[in-house]
């Protein structure tokens, strides 16, 4: 393939679809999320902006830009003022990896696509897909951490070492649920990962258990009820941000829905087959990418209502309940049940017995 | 310029609008707000009351131990990972198996120990 | 220029002022913030490499949890341990050896920008081409991991234990002294007392000044300055 207008183009194009698509999800969960709990609590919720209430985030982030945002005389200026950068890079920049659909062909011949430009519906198509996932979020640690520093005031610094104690323990406890799907699909590829899932072989049924802890991760990881220790209003004030307002506090909330939407994308990728669906089978009909598209934002969708429903649903833990549920539950069975995967899958590449999981 | 270079292109040209968004909400942001500050505005928060002395506490050493065990599952990630992209298509999968288990192993055992010690207790 | 070229030339330069930047900060929070941007490029070097796979472990162990260490550590640390009297001390026992570490530098830089090869080391014989044919960089990796260098690996795990035990040993050695695991060190904690007699004793501390400080406690004793270093009794 040259590098000439067209790949620029391309490339162009795909950052921009994403980060709209992105932004729609996160101004979409944002109402979602409350008209959700509103149903739930037997509320109406947010229903005047726009039909069914709509543009209510739209609204209020309008409105987020238009307050005052204070500088407290105590602050750290630098650390202040990189903290919500530091937020929101990491959760925009994970989204790379995110495998939106299969990639299709334009104007080029044959399965390798000759003579056209490949189209990958993400943004990069990395090796290592799932370390860049992973480092990224190792680079968000930071904002809570510097935050709650450069705030110069108690209940940051408190909220801050917190937040990120707690972000660190169940990043370990993420990654190692990770590998178990690597292992069975023999790929760091996330693309690859989708297509060792094709035909409903999907790794939520044989990896149960890692999916599971993943979740329970997840939810950890982006500071979502039931692990919203971070700000537990009644100890902490608002956490690490207590010191923030206006704009700076929207871009803090903004890293946290793209969070949340980046790793229900991921729990797709990993555990519900991406992008494959019933129908169409890829590359027998022309749509097929957008449908596979389709396909992969209904699931996405899903998965960030059982967010919802579960912020509704259950109590915040304890913070020595959080700790010790991630490094006496979480790592260790996470670290029996890898080694059970890796033992069944040297099994079928040695022995002779079909695959049933994943692809080499 | 290969393929390589060019995924990473495109993750800059991300970065980019990336910043581009941050700063854009913070310059609008700028044009928007109002700008009326009052000693009270400036000050730290403290529940309503005025702030007591330095806000610079001595944080508890368990957070060290947690980072630390961090660090430690961090660098297990690092090799385990490049373990199980190969573990089933490499050519000897028994032993690479059984040479993880043991680095794997001697990790748990660290685990254990820090468990053992009751320093994975809050108190 | 190539690919290559232009990000060697960007991340060399911020590598370089953020490493700079770690040695000149004095606010410790900014030398590790500093840190962070210095190996961050260090893993944009890699990337123009094609060593992608390393470049994504330095991110996630060196600049995700190695400084992140650093930073709990510097939490760690109490308000009086910024006393610039012991910074002096501090680095007078130290100066010896961060010049011995500096001549070591040099002396490799020397080598380093002059060619000479050393008795010492192994060099790759890894080729771009090699490495494609294995399939990418993970798998040329783990296959020469998993053979080759089986014994360093399996050491690691055992590096990694020892740094655990030495870190349990610590603080575990501080959260008994502490007595209800709160706070103050011992000797922290006779310093601080110290300090607080000659305030007292110089009449920097009359109980005045101690009412307007902590309205609950009026009595000048020690107690009423600990409040402030044991502000963390409130969270457990």
């Amino acid at each position: 393939m040259e590098f000439d207008g067209w790949t620029a183009l391309i490339g162009t194009g795909t950052v921009v679809a994403v980060f709209v698509v992105v932004m729609l999800m996160v101004i979409l969960a944002v109402w979602a999320e409350r008209r959700v709990a509103a149903v739930m609590q037997t509320r109406i919720g947010p229903n005047r902006a726009g039909p069914f209430g709509l543009l209510q985030t739209i609204a209020d982030g309008i409105k987020l830009l238009m307050k005052e945002s204070i500088t407290p005389r105590q602050v750290d200026r630098l650390v202040y003022e990189l903290a919500p950068l530091l937020a929101v890079l990491p959760a925009f920049l994970a989204l790379a990896i995110v495998p939106f659909g299969p990639g299709f062909c334009i104007g080029g011949q044959g399965t390798d696509c000759s003579g056209g430009y490949f189209v990958d519906m993400q943004i990069a198509n990395l090796n290592v897909g799932v370390l860049w996932f992973l480092s990224m979020s190792a680079i968000g640690v930071y904002a809570a951490l510097l935050a709650g520093w450069g705030s110069g005031s108690k209940y940051p610094l408190l909220g801050g070492v917190r937040a990120s104690a707690q972000v660190i323990s169940y990043e370990a406890a993420l990654s190692l649920s990770v590998v178990p799907v690597v292992v069975a699909a023999g790929t760091l590829d996330t693309q690859g990962i989708v297509l060792a899932q094709s035909q409903y072989r999907w790794f939520l049924l044989p990896l149960f258990i890692p999916a599971l802890f993943f979740f329970v991760a997840a939810l950890a990881e982006t500071n979502r009820p039931p692990f919203d220790l971070v700000e537990a209003e009644s100890e902490l004030v608002g956490g690490f941000h207590t010191e923030y307002s206006g704009v700076r506090f929207m871009l803090f909330f903004l890293a946290e829905y793209v969070n949340v939407v980046t790793i229900s994308a991921l729990f797709v990728t990993f555990f519900l087959g991406g992008w494959t669906g019933p129908y169409p089978v890829a590359g027998s009909v022309n749509w097929a990418p957008l449908f596979g598209a389709i396909w992969f934002l209904a699931k996405t969708v899903c998965i960030i209502g059982i967010f919802f429903w579960l912020r509704v649903t259950l109590p915040r833990l304890r913070y020595d309940q959080l700790m010790a549920l991630c490094w006496k539950r979480l790592i260790p069975i996470n670290l029996v049940y890898l080694m059970a995967v890796a033992v069944w899958v040297a099994y079928q590449a040695t022995g002779d017995l079909p695959r049933l999981v994943g692809g080499g | 310029m290969s393929d390589y270079y060019e995924n990473y292109l495109t993750i800059f040209l991300f970065v980019l609008v990336g910043l581009g968004l941050f700063g854009a909400m913070i310059g609008v942001a700028r044009l928007l707000q109002p700008r009326r500050q009052t000693a009270a505005k400036l000050a730290t928060y403290e529940c309503g009351v005025e702030a007591e002395g330095d806000w610079w506490t001595q944080q508890h050493v368990r957070y060290y131990v947690f980072a630390l065990l961090f660090v430690v599952f961090d660098i297990e990630a690092a090799f385990i990972f490049p373990w199980a992209t190969v573990m089933g298509s490499i050519a000897d999968a028994w032993a690479v198996l059984v040479e993880m288990f043991v680095f794997i192993g001697i990790l748990v055992v660290a685990l254990a120990y820090v468990m053992r010690k009751g320093l994975l207790r809050w108190m | 220029m190539s690919g290559e070229w232009i990000l060697y030339i960007v991340f060399g330069a911020t590598a370089l002022v953020s490493a700079i930047g770690v040695v000149f900060l004095a606010n410790p929070i900014h030398s590790a913030l500093s840190l962070i941007g210095a190996l961050a490029s260090v893993a944009g070097l890699f990337l123009a490499q094609e060593a992608f796979f390393l470049s994504v472990v330095q991110i996630i162990v060196y600049t995700g949890a190695v400084v992140v260490l650093f930073l709990f550590v510097i939490m760690l640390l109490g308000i009086d341990s910024a006393d610039p009297r012991e910074e002096q001390l501090l680095r007078r026992q130290w100066f010896p050896w961060a010049f011995l570490g500096g001549v070591i530098g040099v002396g490799g830089l020397v080598l380093t920008i002059t060619g000479i090869d050393l008795p010492f080391g192994v060099s790759g014989t890894d080729t771009a081409d090699a490495v494609n044919e294995a399939g990418g960089n993970v798998q040329a990796l783990s296959e020469r991991l998993f053979t080759d260098w089986l014994l360093p690996f399996e050491l690691t795990s055992i590096l990694v234990v020892a740094a655990i035990v030495g870190g349990v040993v610590l603080a575990k050695r501080t959260k008994d002294l502490r007595g209800s695991g709160m706070g103050l060190t011992p000797d922290l904690a006779e310093r601080i007392s110290e300090e607080v007699e000659a305030d007292a004793a110089e009449g920097e501390l009359d109980p005045e000044d101690a009412f307007e400080a902590d309205d609950v406690d009026p009595d000048p004793d020690s107690d009423a300055v600990l409040v402030g270093e044991t502000s963390e009794n409130g969270e457990g």
